[in-house]
């Protein structure tokens, strides 16, 4: 513990490197033979404890050998903390595990795992350290603060200024300007895939490059606790592995441009009323094992450069200035080493508070506050700043001669972009409810009637920051037209009396989603209601009601609907995406990454008390797992969507089904696709932990893998996922609630695995199995 | 001692460490693939599953625990000896999750049994071992 002080005390002014393996292991308990069901050779987990401080580059290898000697053996697979590791708690002596698989290894015969760590600073790291050395204080001071336009993280000396726009789903230039706009993550989020995400980060990253922007702030994908919060609608979902993956992949495309992704909002803002005072409130293992769950992947999987704190507290402390997540969790535990910045004026408490335990970039306050401010800090604490903030500058390369910010300029707004808009807005859209098979509909000989507030409007998203000034835009209007008018004389037209009808679309949702105050209503608009009643009343059996906004809404007349689309958001090309989906050009794919609640009663507490907003306990939390808990039905489940094809799920196999603590499980099912149409299926695991511990109350379930796949009719596919020790662990806060006595866990006992299509346990298929941890 | 010393004495001492690469590499202890002659039975056919079979020397009762697809009524649960005999047959529903067998009341031999859950088309068996 005094070691561990004593080097991050040293960390804050200097740079020195130290590294030690101390030990590898294998246990012959997590040894396992063959499994040609699953298709898993020889397989087996190594555990080594490293201490690797001040190194940015550190390479792990592995070979399995005789201990006699002779020949290692060829590793058909080897996967975990292994070739360039993400270094954790550098100063600490932390614990590393790499799982491998062999093939015919000779049996009975002793062998050791043989590893060699590599660690050395990087040529970026020594540009970096050459800047702190060299630089004067008020320069490095500089840095730590914003101005210009204000959205400029200042430059100073030899380092350039940092230029950020808003855009959590397309670029918001601070000066005006158009841009591509894609569906917001609440829709990306709908897709349930990860190279969507990616797709979606690689394009706007080539806009905001385009722009001359090297700095997205966002993606923004704090949980949705409850769908009236404000900015709901800008986030993922409500689950944390999905936010967490789908946000990572964003961050991945953006930086793979060369573009800071800087996460936001950091953490728990989830209420927009009072937002600057506000307290969330909640005990450690419901911050840890979900509120903050959701962060991980994108630190310390996708390396995100950025990261924004929110305006609200966490627990009493402004979250800029919150040692528990910004430096204990955030820099400590998951080994973050960038910049960090404030939500625009969030740095309530006071700028040395901030800075010391988190930000770095305290914007968009002007220079002579924060150099003042800052430069008359320790050499150690702006040292510390300055090298995140430089460090996040040599990643996108702005430090190189010939660096040209204006990269990929041909390409804003570019046909190539509507595409990829299009393609991401197909797939968000989501089939709640189709009763009879009322979708598609006919694209010859038909006739329909469209009605409700939002037929002639394309919704963009919220307001707000993530607003975003499309050029191009399709109207649902526009889009049902041009697919009509492609189809040709016979095509089913549409028409203005609705008793004339076959079909009687009605485009409603919900309104009022933006920055700075919650949603007054957790039901549609009036407007919304009023128009799908009326089509109801005329065409009860052929009223299809497609849902546009940011969040899930309370069952009303709308829900009575025989068919529904929900889509969220879908971007500037939604009116195209979604007639591709009501004349059946697209098959849905999409999924609910909320839950849909009947009523105001199977949602969490959203009135402050006393100015905080109090969370409920981890096991009853929000979304899903609050109604799974309370045994009810919502209106529709997380992971809902249908399609217009059927699946079966088979084979499910589970593999081993007996482990000891830190082992791993493979499990694999059979995918066919039943129906006579092509479609994507999103296979969806869930687990339920163990309710061995009385001290720690399980959720019934909790979300830890998920796979898309394409099926064409009568094609089977077999989907795997591995859930290691990360995904079956539970947050075990020790003693006394934040002390620091808290440590990730892994129950002993049967976890169940339940492999389907939706959270809702009684929607087919489903399967499930389950593995014992002793 | 404060902080400054702290950091004036460890940059005096470490400083020829920044920026130096370091190489480390450990032997793991030894272990084995242990050669194994039966195959374990990993499928779970459309839920139906043995997830335990636990014998208490104590209590002289075996507990066995398994799960099968809602509103099975009319499931099987045989018990063969090694060699094939069957010694036990139960009949058990969705409803119950686990059943005992007395092992006292037939006089039980120590040694290993197959326990096998049957429904409609599929199977799914457990090994249990009787120490005396």
């Amino acid at each position: 513990m005094f070691i561990n002080k004593f080097f991050q005390i040293l960390l804050l002014g200097f740079i020195i490197c130290y590294a030690q393996l101390y030990t590898v292991s294998v246990s012959q308990q997590m040894i396992h033979p063959p499994s040609s069901d699953i298709g898993l050779g020889w397989s087996g987990k190594i555990q080594y404890t490293l201490t690797c401080g001040g190194y940015d580059s550190v390479m792990v290898s592995l070979s399995i050998v005789p201990a006699a000697g002779g020949s290692a053996l060829q590793l058909t697979r080897v996967w975990g903390d292994i070739g360039k590791i993400h270094v954790r708690n550098a100063w600490a002596r932390e614990n590393y595990n790499v799982f491998f698989e062999v093939q015919s290894p000779q049996t009975n015969v002793q062998y050791i795992a043989r590893l060699i760590v590599y660690a050395d600073t990087s040529q970026l790291m020594k540009q970096v350290e050459n800047y702190i050395r060299t630089m004067s204080k008020t320069e490095k001071a500089t840095l730590c603060g914003g101005g210009g336009t204000g959205f400029e993280g200042n430059g100073a000396g030899p380092i350039p200024q940092i230029f950020m726009s808003d855009g959590p789903h397309g670029v918001r230039p601070p000066t005006g300007g158009q841009a591509t706009c894609f569906p917001t993550m609440a829709g990306l989020a709908s897709t349930w895939d990860t190279s969507l995400a990616l797709t979606e980060g690689l394009t706007m990253g080539e806009e905001f490059r385009a722009l001359g922007k090297n700095c997205a702030l966002g993606p923004a994908f704090d949980l949705v606790y409850h769908p009236q919060g404000g900015r709901a609608s800008e986030y993922c979902s409500e689950d944390p592995y999905l936010s967490g993956h789908i946000a990572a992949s964003v961050c991945r495309g953006l930086q793979a441009k060369g573009v800071i992704a800087t996460v936001k909002h950091y953490a728990c803002n989830n209420k927009e009323q009072n937002r600057f005072q506000l307290s969330a409130n909640m005990d450690e293992r419901s911050l840890r094992e979900i509120y903050l769950y959701n962060w991980k992947p994108s630190f310390v999987e996708a390396k995100c450069w950025g990261v924004m704190g929110a305006y609200n507290k966490v627990n009493g402390s402004y979250a800029c200035s919150n040692k528990y997540i910004m430096t204990d969790v955030l820099r400590n535990e998951w080994g973050y080493r960038f910049l960090a910045m404030t939500d625009w004026g969030a740095n309530f408490d006071n700028l040395t508070a901030g800075m010391q335990w988190g930000v770095d970039i305290d914007m968009p306050n002007p220079d002579v506050y924060t150099v003042g401010a800052v430069a008359g800090q320790p050499d150690s604490i702006v040292n510390m700043h300055a090298r995140r903030i430089i460090y996040a500058h040599a990643m996108i390369g702005d430090l190189v001669s010939g660096y040209n910010r204006y990269a990929f300029q041909n390409t804003l707004m570019s046909q190539a972009h509507r595409d990829s808009a299009r393609k991401i807005g197909n797939e968000c859209i989501v089939l709640a409810k189709n009763n009879n098979n009322l979708l598609p509909i006919p694209k010859t000989g038909k006739k329909i009637y469209c009605t409700g507030p939002f037929y002639t409007q394309c919704r963009l998203g919220p307001g707000g920051s993530s607003s975003v000034n499309a050029r191009d835009r399709v109207t649902p209007q526009q889009g049902i037209t041009n697919l009509l008018s492609s189809v040709g004389a016979q095509a089913t037209t549409i028409v203005t009396d609705i008793n004339q009808a076959d079909y009687v679309i009605v485009f409603g949702g919900v309104t009022g989603e933006t920055e700075g105050s919650d949603r007054p209503s957790l039901q549609v608009s009036t407007e919304s209601e009023n128009a799908v009643t009326t089509a109801l009343a005329a065409k009860p059996q052929s009223t299809i009601f497609v849902f546009t906004g940011g969040s899930a809404a309370s069952a009303g007349n709308w829900s009575n609907a025989p068919a529904i689309l929900i889509a969220f958001y879908p971007g500037q090309e939604q009116g195209s995406c979604i007639a591709d989906v009501l004349f059946g050009n697209v098959n849905p794919s999409g999924k609910l990454p909320v839950t849909f609640p009947q009523n105001a009663s199977q949602l969490p507490n959203f009135n402050l008390v006393g100015g905080n907003l109090i969370y409920p306990r981890s096991d009853t939390a929000h979304g899903y797992f609050r109604v799974n808990k309370m045994g009810v039905k919502p209106l529709f489940a997380f992971g809902h969507g249908l399609s217009y094809t059927t699946f079966k799920y088979s084979n499910l196999k589970i593999y081993p089904d007996n482990i000891v603590s830190g082992d791993r499980v493979f499990v694999s099912v059979d995918v066919t696709n039943t129906g006579s149409v092509a479609g994507k299926e999103v296979v969806q695991l869930y687990l339920s932990m163990p309710a061995t511990n009385s001290n720690l109350p399980v959720r019934v379930q909790d979300l830890r893998g998920f796979k898309k796949v394409y099926l064409n009719p009568g094609e089977t596919k077999k989907v795997d996922f591995i859930l290691g020790p990360e995904e079956m662990q539970v947050f075990n806060p020790g003693t006394q609630q934040y002390s620091g006595s808290g440590r990730w866990e892994i129950l002993t006992g049967i976890y169940k695995v339940r492999v389907g299509t939706s959270s809702d346990i009684d929607m087919q298929p489903t399967l499930s199995g389950s593995f014992t941890i002793q | 001692m404060s902080n400054k010393i702290i950091i004036g004495l460890m940059t005096f001492f470490l400083i020829p460490l920044i920026a130096n690469a370091v190489t480390w590499q450990m032997d793991s202890n030894p272990f084995i693939f242990p050669s194994v002659s039966v195959k374990k039975d990993i499928s779970i056919k459309e839920n139906a599953k043995i997830f335990s079979a636990l014998y208490n020397a104590g209590k002289g009762i075996v507990t066995i625990r398994y799960n099968l697809p809602k509103n099975t009524k009319n499931a099987v649960l045989e018990i063969y000896s090694i060699s094939g005999l069957k010694i036990k047959s139960f009949t058990v529903s969705s409803d119950l999750k686990e059943i005992l067998w007395d092992v006292t009341s037939q006089k039980i031999c120590a040694g290993i049994y197959i326990a096998i859950l049957k429904y409609s088309s599929l199977q799914n068996k457990i090994q249990i071992s009787i120490i005396k």
